[in-house]
């Protein structure tokens, strides 16, 4: 892909929640969700964020938008602050940047009608009645849905529909940018692909630029263009989609691969990287790199640092002390076939 | 196949359920057999039938409300037939499961050794001590680490991962002889789902025990199955070893399936930016298409697949489909 | 082909005629076999039938005389039901009985609808306010929820007829004034996971103002425990103002009420005359089991959860 200016930029995003409090209300223990992330997202790309359950990926998406205040870090839409705009002024950029929720099921108002959800995205554009009308038409169209579902509750659709209705909701707004919270994740298959090649087809038509999140390595893989890795709050790997799946650097990124189930009959697989030890708890974590409990190259500098966010080839960030090209037991190898 | 004897059987099962609206039939005419020692994978998208069929075969459905007709052969008992009193010996000790919600099978109030214990003191005599040090011992097989002081930890104290281990754990500990897996890989991430699904396998090979591996993954269940049968809408579709599965899967079904997987056109050279739709959706219980359920969404269906009702039968060794316009597989 | 080999009919999901028709029929299903709300419902009904007759009576001058006019004539007064042409028979001053029994049921059940109404809308505010805004808002309102549930609501009225005059009005202040916080309670509980449910996060991402997030996205939610809290709150009311009159705190003669009439009718009871006191407060009795019948009912088939509640 031709260079791109950037459309959206993420400096040392954190934030923290609150778990413990002493009698007088102040926080004594916190949860880590987020820390220190740093990404850019060019025009037009999908970007993609990966991670296991509670690495904080939602979180992180909401942050963007301000859905929840960050507790330091900087975002820039198109240049602009989204952190210290006025309350009017972060409006319009929110009509710029749109939410789509994983659960299609509870991202949906069960007691409004299609036609009511969709229009509600219409909102900041101050349409009149017909226009509105026109607009949900419009962009229920553009998602493959005839306009009779307008006059239908959400209990009435089936999985896949409902998530074309909440990306229509999304569009409605006539956005630039879309954060795909785990799009995909609560539909079958046979679903699944049929959302995934709309999302593809409205990019296309609409140039949009895609925040993607998921935990599904086969569905990142085949949306991507750049992929950033998240491990228990930290982003400790960002590159190019080939390049991240054919040359991970980091331990992590090189287990998570291996650990793919593929559409192979058994025996036919590559050795695994196997991580043995616990996960590190997210509550009040120690100053050492995240993943040293399980890492199989951890060294005695990684328990009592954090390490940085290093370029390490052009293009390709990885967090870590000890980075190592994949061997050909694991990873990469096997990645590049 | 290197297996041995059939240890389970299911004939033409068929399970009745009494709704608010009316009677639906989840699971219609399924027959499956697993040998003694084999991994066999039952597969299907969200409600087409599968934990039914398990808890069919448990005898765990809500009665009155369900009526199970067919035969569960387990050697050569009708498990339909036995007894409550004779059934309850069967579960634990012949058959035992995991069930897929792994956070509520587990009794938050009593400690994992208390639940260990307190399985096996339910269906042998022995003491105290040697319960404790069974337990210990069976942690210790599903790789948890430090097992002794787990004893005493209560489910919150754990992760999904462990919890997970714990859960099969408890499954295990009576060694039956046949362990019915649903979805138990479902709710954790990729890396310890590897765990897992090693573990079920080096089990199985140890104790030579049989497992019905129940997913919605075909990816999951290729992984340690060796022969897979597919579900769709109540009824299996197709049978046959794995490796068929993703070689030379016959059924339009089973074929698409495979083709929605994104990254398989990596390796197929197809258009890279689009993936393989399976157009509509599963149809509703009360509202089945007349003959083969599958039509409606099928690319071949000609006009006998809506007015006749395909049977499963043998194609080849191990291989059985149901289907009139059987495809060739184009990978 | 015929008709049914239309692939595109099956991929389409029920359509809105058809869940309809089929949500018809599982809540009628449902109510034939909740006897307990079918039936509480039946009763309700009638007395809210009786209780528009009572108003009417109240409300026209023509009929003011049939349940107001006195006639001390001995004849008349105390006679038994089915003996003369008052069919439930006169009270001590010679008042019709029946008539006054319906316009008292008319005067319970629309003081009942108006105090329910009122409790229900000062929970409803306060509660989604407390929900919705969180912070020291919720605080505040927490607090004073804490403070008023519970509280006797007796003594406030007791507290409230001392500062102004007896009469029912101390009746519409103490009882909302009290009931407001249980419902608040359980609006709150419901508004906090209402909060967190991804539309609501949806709207406030696109920027939807708040009023309209409250009223589009939290109040159709609620309407559940709104109409279940509101059938429990009918009869209490019609309950405290019976017992507020018998005590001589609430509604004062000669307006009809329920327990007025039956505390009127107490020094009757010695002398036989029993139906004085019958007729108004099994009236009284069977209204309360109605409506607190049709509560539970509707509890069991709108929110189950709320059970053991209140
Ligand atoms: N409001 C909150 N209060 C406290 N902890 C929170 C809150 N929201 C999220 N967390 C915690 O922050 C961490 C990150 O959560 P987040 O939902 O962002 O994860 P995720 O990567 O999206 O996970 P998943 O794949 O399960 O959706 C988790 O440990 C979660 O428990
Ligand atoms: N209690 C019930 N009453 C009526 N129908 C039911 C009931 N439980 C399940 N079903 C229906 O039976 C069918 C089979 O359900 P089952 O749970 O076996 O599916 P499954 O294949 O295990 O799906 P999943 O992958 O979602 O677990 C579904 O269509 C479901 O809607
Ligand atoms: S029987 Fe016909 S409709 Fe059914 S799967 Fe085979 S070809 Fe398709
Ligand atoms: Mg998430
Ligand atoms: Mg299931």
């Amino acid at each position: 892909m031709p260079e791109a200016p950037p459309l959206l930029e993420v400096h040392n995003l954190s934030k923290r929640f609150p778990i413990r409090r002493d009698i007088l209300g102040r926080p004594t223990s916190w949860l880590s969700a987020v820390d220190e992330v740093s990404f850019t997202i060019r025009h037009g790309e999908t970007f993609s964020i990966v991670g296991e359950t509670g690495c904080g990926k939602s979180t992180l998406g909401q942050l963007i938008i301000r859905l929840q205040p960050a507790d330091t870090g900087s975002v820039l839409f198109d240049g602009e602050a989204v952190f210290s705009s006025s309350r009017h002024h972060l409006g319009q950029l929110r009509q710029r940047m749109q939410l789509v929720f994983q659960d299609p099921f509870s991202s949906l108002n069960p007691r409004m009608k299609v036609g009511a959800i969709v229009s509600e995205g219409t909102h900041r554009l101050r349409l009149g009645r017909a226009e509105r009308r026109r607009r949900t038409q419009e962009v229920l169209e553009m998602v493959g849905l005839a306009h009779s579902y307008a006059a239908r509750y959400p209990h009435e659709l089936s999985g896949g529909q409902r998530q074309r209705v909440a990306i229509a909701r999304a569009l409605a707004a006539n956005p630039e940018f879309l954060i795909l919270d785990e799009p995909v994740s609560a539909l079958d298959v046979s679903i699944q692909s049929q959302v995934l090649n709309l999302l593809h087809d409205l990019q296309q038509e609409l140039t949009l630029t895609y925040l993607f999140i998921s935990h599904d390595l086969a569905v990142v893989r085949h949306i991507s263009d750049r992929v950033g890795v998240m491990y228990l709050g930290k982003l400790v790997e960002t590159a190019d989609r080939d390049e991240l799946f054919g040359n991970p650097l980091h331990p992590y990124t090189q287990a998570l691969l291996s650990a793919i189930p593929r559409p192979q009959a058994r025996g036919q697989h590559r050795d695994r990287i196997s991580l043995e030890g616990e996960a590190l708890s997210p509550i009040d974590p120690p100053r050492q790199c995240r993943f040293a409990s399980r890492c199989f190259r951890a060294i005695d500098r990684c328990w009592t640092e954090v390490p940085p966010t290093e370029l390490q080839k052009p293009e390709h960030d990885a967090a870590c002390f000890n980075i190592a090209p994949p061997t050909d037991s694991n990873g990469g190898s096997v990645m590049r076939e | 196949m290197t297996a041995g004897a059939t240890l389970l059987r299911l004939l033409d099962l068929t399970v009745d359920l009494a709704t608010e609206e009316g009677e639906v039939r989840p699971v219609d005419g399924v027959s499956l057999s697993v040998a003694a020692g084999e991994i066999l994978g039952l597969v299907g998208e969200s409600g087409c039938g599968k934990t039914m069929t398990a808890l069919a075969i448990m005898r765990l459905l809500p009665e009155p409300g369900s009526r199970t007709t067919g035969a569960v052969q387990l050697t050569d008992r009708d498990l339909l037939a036995l007894p409550e009193a004779d059934m309850r010996r069967v579960r634990g000790p012949s058959i035992s499961m995991i069930f897929q919600e792994p956070m509520t099978s587990l009794d938050p109030v009593f400690t994992i050794g208390h639940q260990l214990t307190e399985t096996m003191r339910a269906h042998h005599k022995i003491g105290r001590h040697e319960a404790r040090n069974r337990a210990i011992g069976i942690l210790e097989q599903v790789g948890i680490p430090n097992p002794a002081q787990r004893l005493n930890d209560y489910p919150h104290q754990l992760s999904g991962g462990m919890r997970q281990r714990v859960m099969i754990a408890i499954a295990l500990i009576l060694e039956p002889q046949l362990l019915i897996a649903d979805e138990p890989t479902t709710a954790l991430d990729v890396t310890i789902q590897a765990q897992i699904l090693e573990l079920i396998d080096d089990l199985r090979q140890r104790s030579n025990m049989s497992v019905l591996l129940i997913s919605h993954d075909l990816a999951v269940v290729g992984q340690v199955a060796e022969r897979v049968a597919v579900m769709y809408a109540g009824e299996v579709v197709e049978t046959m070893p794995t490796t068929t599965l993703f070689a030379a899967p016959r059924h339009p079904y089973t074929q698409g399936l495979l083709r929605c997987i994104p990254g398989l056109a990596h390796h197929t050279g197809e258009d890279e930016t689009r993936l393989h739709v399976i157009e509509g959706r599963v149809p509703e219980l009360r509202n089945l298409p007349p003959a083969c359920r599958f039509a409606p969404r099928c690319p071949y269906a000609k006009d006998r697949c809506w007015n006749e009702r395909p049977q499963l039968e043998k194609v080849a060794d191990e291989h059985h489909l149901r289907c009139w316009n059987p495809q060739p597989f184009h990978a | 082909m015929s008709a049914l080999q239309d692939a595109a009919l099956w991929h389409e999901p029920p359509t809105p005629e058809q869940t309809r028709r089929h949500q018809l029929h599982a809540g009628l299903r449902l109510l034939a076999r909740n006897r307990l709300a079918l039936i509480g419902g039946g009763i309700s009904l009638v007395f809210v039938l009786i209780g528009i007759a009572g108003i009417v009576i109240i409300g026209f001058d023509r009929f003011h005389d049939l349940y107001l006019d006195q006639t001390l004539d001995s004849a008349v007064i105390l006679r038994a039901p089915f003996t003369g042409e008052n069919v439930l028979g006169t009270d001590a001053l010679g008042r019709d009985l029946l008539a006054r029994t319906v316009a008292g049921i008319g005067v319970s059940i629309m003081l009942a609808l108006a105090i329910t109404a009122l409790t229900l809308i000062l929970g409803m505010v306060l509660g989604t306010v407390a929900a919705f805004y969180g912070g020291w808002i919720d605080v505040v309102i927490s607090a004073v929820i804490d403070v008023t549930w519970g509280f006797p609501i007796i003594l406030l009225a007791v507290a409230l007829s001392g500062v102004f005059d007896r009469g029912i009005e101390v009746v519409i202040l103490s009882v909302p004034l009290i009931l407001w916080a249980g419902f608040a309670r359980i609006v709150r509980g419901e508004g906090l996971s209402l909060r967190e449910r991804d539309f609501v996060k949806a709207a406030r991402a696109m920027g939807v103002p708040d009023w309209k997030i409250i009223l589009r996205h939290f109040v159709p939610n609620l309407i559940a425990p709104t109409i279940v809290m509101g059938t429990y709150y009918i009869p209490v009311v019609i309950v405290f103002e019976g017992a507020l009159s018998f005590l001589g705190l609430g509604t004062q003669p000669p307006t009809p009420s329920l327990g007025l009439m039956a505390a009127e009718g107490r020094q009757h009871l010695l002398n036989g005359d029993h139906w004085v006191v019958t007729v108004p407060g099994v009236s009284l009795v069977l209204m309360v089991v109605g409506f607190n019948t049709l509560g539970d009912g509707l509890r069991d088939i709108l929110d189950p959860r709320l059970r053991g509640v209140r």
